[in-house]
């Protein structure tokens, strides 16, 4: 139990020496390898937290640009719409044109082919009504009826105008020439001198005629003189209502 | 009936030097934590093995420590308390291994680490700042309480001698009697108390020392340092 001064002072010299290995060979590299393990945590968390900074910038860069996509998509979208309405108008529009212009062609063809209809079937009326005319004056047709036109005839002599009888006259037909005069029943004596005595009184000379008997004429007479040319006679009548349209 | 002689036993002598069984265990225990050290400090990697772990567990912890209280000093003071905490935890347990005893239950090797903790308080305290503020705190706050101080000291440096070396030859002895009374497996429950009172005993003498250190260190700070968290 006693104090042993040689122990004290060896063991002041052991120990210190013992600090210096324990400092030496286990605390500095054991400190070191902790310290530079904590830098490189520290540089990790700090190159992961710089990481999740920069994905958080590209996050929000990613957002922004998504949201400016939306939006251009969206301005497009609606300037596409907005051309295809306008497109939509014009095609309706020219659709519109085209088919007012078909309706008035359509319009136009179907007035045309009714009034092609109307003038058949007028043009049918005429020769249904000329045919039936014709068939009924046939019938009632005679010598009577013709007696009748003979008198019209001589009696209309009067109002042909004068420059058709200048021409007969400019032609020669002032004597030397015959008429002809075509009619459906033969002409008694009496109505022959008749004639020929209206004829000459127009005139103002005789005139030979020529007495020829067309039943073709119905009933009536034709008179030929040169260039004058006169009608008093059913069927010239019918024919000229016929031809009249 | 040698061994229930309490103290150290002269092996050798050098000359005039009479060399204690109790040096002998300390260079033995010097010779292993070099060894180990060596060892350990050449297949240091950043991804650690086990033993590298234990190691950094030791280290960590023993720095951690002291920088709680020195966050200032620590890099300077922690070899110093590192150095304490194992020698002692080696040293006290060492007894349980047949055919050694513990270097602390020499009175003239627990003498020699409180003097060496006394001298490191003064050591680190000047090298902290200056000769002049150190000593100027045994002035403060007044000049009566100088013997207070110096007599503090003295009683607290022979406090730490003597309850290392009472605590761990008491230790011994009991074990040792036990063993000579009752036979082989009755003292087990006391060397398994004998292990909890060695490292218990380390760890008192280590965080003395640190606190002594810290105490003398801080002491030296100005007023406004003081105040602004040297806490």
């Amino acid at each position: 139990m006693g104090f042993n001064p040689w122990t004290f002072l060896l063991e002041v010299i052991n120990f210190l020496i013992l600090v210096w290995i324990l400092g030496r060979f286990l605390y500095r590299p054991v400190a070191a390898v902790i310290e530079e393990r904590r830098r490189a945590i520290a540089s990790s968390l700090n190159e992961a937290a710089a990481q999740v900074a920069r994905s958080e910038a590209l996050e929000r860069q990613y957002a922004e640009r998504l949201s400016a996509w939306e939006q251009e998509k969206r301005l497009a979208r609606e300037q596409w719409l907005a051309d295809l309405n306008v497109e939509k108008t014009r095609l309706m529009d020219a659709f519109r044109q085209g088919l007012e212009a078909e309706r008035q062609q359509a319009d136009i063809l179907a007035q045309r082919r009714l009034s092609a209809q109307q003038s058949d079937l007028e043009q049918q009326s005429l020769e249904l009504g000329g045919r039936f005319a014709a068939r009924l004056l046939e019938r009632v047709a005679g010598p009577e009826l013709e007696a009748r036109l003979l008198d019209l005839f001589i009696d209309d002599l009067s109002q042909v105008p004068e420059e058709r009888w200048e021409a007969v006259t400019a032609q020669g037909g002032d004597g030397g020439g015959r008429a002809r005069l075509m009619s459906a029943f033969p002409l008694g004596e009496q109505q022959r001198a008749d004639l020929q005595q209206a004829l000459s009184a127009q005139l103002g000379h005789p005139v030979a005629c020529d007495f020829i008997t067309d039943p073709g004429l119905i009933a009536g007479l034709r008179f030929e003189l040169g260039p004058l040319l006169l009608h008093a006679n059913l069927h010239d009548e019918l024919e000229f209502f016929r031809l009249a349209e | 009936m040698d061994d229930l002689q309490p103290g150290a036993r002269t092996l050798f002598t050098l000359g005039p030097v009479a060399i204690a069984d109790s040096i002998v265990y300390t260079w033995l225990i010097m010779a292993a934590f070099w060894i180990g050290s060596w060892a350990v400090s050449r297949g240091l990697r950043q991804m650690p093995g086990p033993v590298q772990v234990v190691f950094e567990g030791i280290v960590g912890a023993c720095e951690n420590a002291v920088r709680e209280l020195l966050p200032r000093d620590y890099l300077r003071v922690t070899p110093f308390v590192l150095s304490l905490w194992l020698y002692l935890g080696v040293a006290n347990l060492l007894s349980l291994i047949p055919g050694f005893e513990t270097p602390t239950r020499d009175l003239s090797v627990t003498s020699a680490l409180a003097v060496l903790v006394y001298f490191s308080v003064h050591w680190f305290g000047i090298r902290s700042q200056g000769w002049r503020a150190y000593l100027k705190h045994y002035l403060s706050p007044n000049p009566i309480l100088l013997p207070f101080h110096l007599l503090s000291e003295i009683t607290r440096t022979v406090a730490l001698a003597v309850r290392l070396f009472g605590n761990m030859m008491s230790m011994d002895m009991i074990a040792l009697l036990l063993l000579l009374i009752a036979g082989l497996f009755v003292p087990v429950p006391i060397l398994m108390l004998h292990i909890v009172e060695g490292l218990v005993q380390a760890y008192i003498f280590g965080t003395l020392a640190l606190i002594y250190i810290a105490s003398g260190i801080q002491s030296q700070l100005s007023e406004p340092e003081q105040e602004n968290g040297s806490s």
